[in-house]
């Protein structure tokens, strides 16, 4: 694989109650950011499963040369920790932890439970814990619709500390929202799962 | 009239602290009153005796030393069984959960203890356990599997595959995993059983020593009184047994509420 490649997708399919996909392919090269659109329910997350493992392809490959960083769609804090702790079982520091907290706009929240936050305030915080992941040398960051829920007030503020955290990184990301695609000057790709598409 | 849709449990908690003592207090005197007026209509402290005279031999047989030997020793012989019992259902959980070899091995006995009526039980444990020891094997052997059930079900149903998928994906060791992902999502779960598993191990444990009868033990003291016909003692050692009984339940039940609470 070219060294500069950090994933490259091969004719992958995918089956599930019928194909879901078929025959896609992708190659991503470090620092490259991509955003992938397609209606709902086209398969859009179901890839991203797919490249962090979490399913397994039924037919075609994905080579990766690089570290996940996945933001799943869904928050999946842990309810019985203080955002804190949700932040320090992936690595960080105590202090760390705090300090990406207050990027996100969640300074003094540190010693809350996820159940004490509105939804977005609980995206920010799985936001922070994903900055918080430690840092590798080749980063493949994937955001399943990464800002739902969040206010206008402190969307900016996320997306800035998310930006500086995975600056280097090769970004692919699912959102309905092309002007956040915009945003990180990622480029916009129709995705066709399935040959008829 | 409409009848009310709100159950008398919600009625119940809806009441303020006074208003609930006074119904407990009320209910607690109707069955007093009913209690002596059949003693008063039986006429024979034989078969039934008064309410006043089960609380004064309470009273007299909680004045000497052996009363509180009894109770304590026999206490501490169900907590040793149910602590034991307690963890051995909750290791037999997860071997069945993760192991399928374990699944097959242990699942029928387990299902089997469980049917088996418990003085069957005590009656065969007493052929290979020595008779100090039956009342803690009992309670252990009864709170096994009733723990067991709890845990696997939690294991099966009560752990979260998102928050799986979230561990594996952001490097989760399996220590990790099981300590801050799975031992917390089958804690209240594993509390709630513990709490039940306590009752009947209690009873069990009880229900054993009356029938192997050990030094120092409230069934050997229920199983005098009865033999001399000491009906009142027998109805205090019953007192003593439900109280005892409520008594740890209760502060388990709100070492429940706190682990909840501190659980999240």
């Amino acid at each position: 694989m070219d060294d500069n490649i950090i994933m490259k997708i091969n004719a992958l399919s995918f089956a599930y109650d019928g194909p879901l996909i078929e025959g896609f392919s992708l190659t991503l090269h470090e620092g490259e950011r991509v955003c992938l659109s397609a209606a709902s329910g086209k398969g859009k997350t179901t890839l991203l499963r797919l490249i962090a493992g979490l399913e397994r392809p039924s037919g075609g490959g994905i080579a990766l040369c690089g570290s996940v960083r996945y933001l799943f769609q869904e928050d999946r804090l842990l309810p019985w920790f203080t955002l804190e702790k949700n932040l320090t079982l992936v690595g960080a520091a105590p202090e760390q932890a705090r300090e990406v907290l207050a990027d996100v706009g969640l300074e003094g929240w540190a010693g809350a439970y996820p159940d004490e936050l509105s939804g977005g305030m609980k995206r920010r915080a799985a936001i922070a814990r994903l900055i918080c992941l430690p840092r590798v040398e080749r980063e493949l960051l994937l955001l399943d619709e990464p800002f739902n829920g969040i206010d206008a007030a402190t969307l900016d503020l996320v997306q800035e500390a998310l930006e500086r955290r995975f600056s280097g990184a090769a970004w692919l990301m699912v959102t309905h929202k092309k002007e956040e695609a915009a945003r990180f000057g990622a480029r916009v790709m129709d995705a066709k799962f399935l040959p008829g598409d | 009239m409409m009848p009310s849709t709100t159950s008398v449990e919600q009625r119940k908690n809806t009441r303020s602290p006074l208003r609930r003592l006074a119904w407990g207090l009320g209910v607690f005197v109707f069955w007093l009153t009913l209690w002596q007026l059949l003693s008063m209509l039986v006429g024979q402290e034989l078969l039934l005796p008064p309410p006043l005279l089960v609380a004064k031999t309470w009273l007299m047989l909680a004045g000497t030393a052996a009363f509180w030997q009894a109770a304590g020793l026999s206490l501490l012989r169900v907590l040793a069984g149910f602590a034991a019992g307690t963890i051995i259902g909750a290791l037999c959980a997860f071997g069945t959960h993760y192991s399928q070899i374990l699944y097959a091995l242990l699942t029928p006995i387990l299902r089997m203890i469980r049917a088996v009526p418990v003085a069957s039980f005590i009656i065969l444990a007493l052929v290979w356990v020595r008779t100090e020891a039956l009342p803690s094997f009992i309670s252990a052997a009864m709170a096994i599997p009733m723990v067991w059930q709890s845990v696997s079900g939690a294991l099966e149903s009560g752990v979260s595959r998102e928050l799986l998928e979230m561990a594996a994906v952001y490097g989760f060791t399996k220590k990790k995993t099981f300590l801050a992902v799975v031992l917390p999502s089958i804690w209240p779960t594993f509390l709630s059983g513990a709490v039940s598993a306590l009752g009947f191990a209690w009873k069990s444990g009880i229900a054993a020593e009356v029938i192997c009868q050990p030094k120092l033990s409230i069934g050997r003291q229920l199983q005098s009184a009865k033999v001399y016909l000491e009906t009142p003692q027998v109805f205090a050692w019953t007192a003593t047994v439900c109280l005892l009984s409520m008594g740890i339940e209760w502060l388990l039940a709100r070492a429940v509420k706190k682990g909840g609470r501190n659980g999240r």
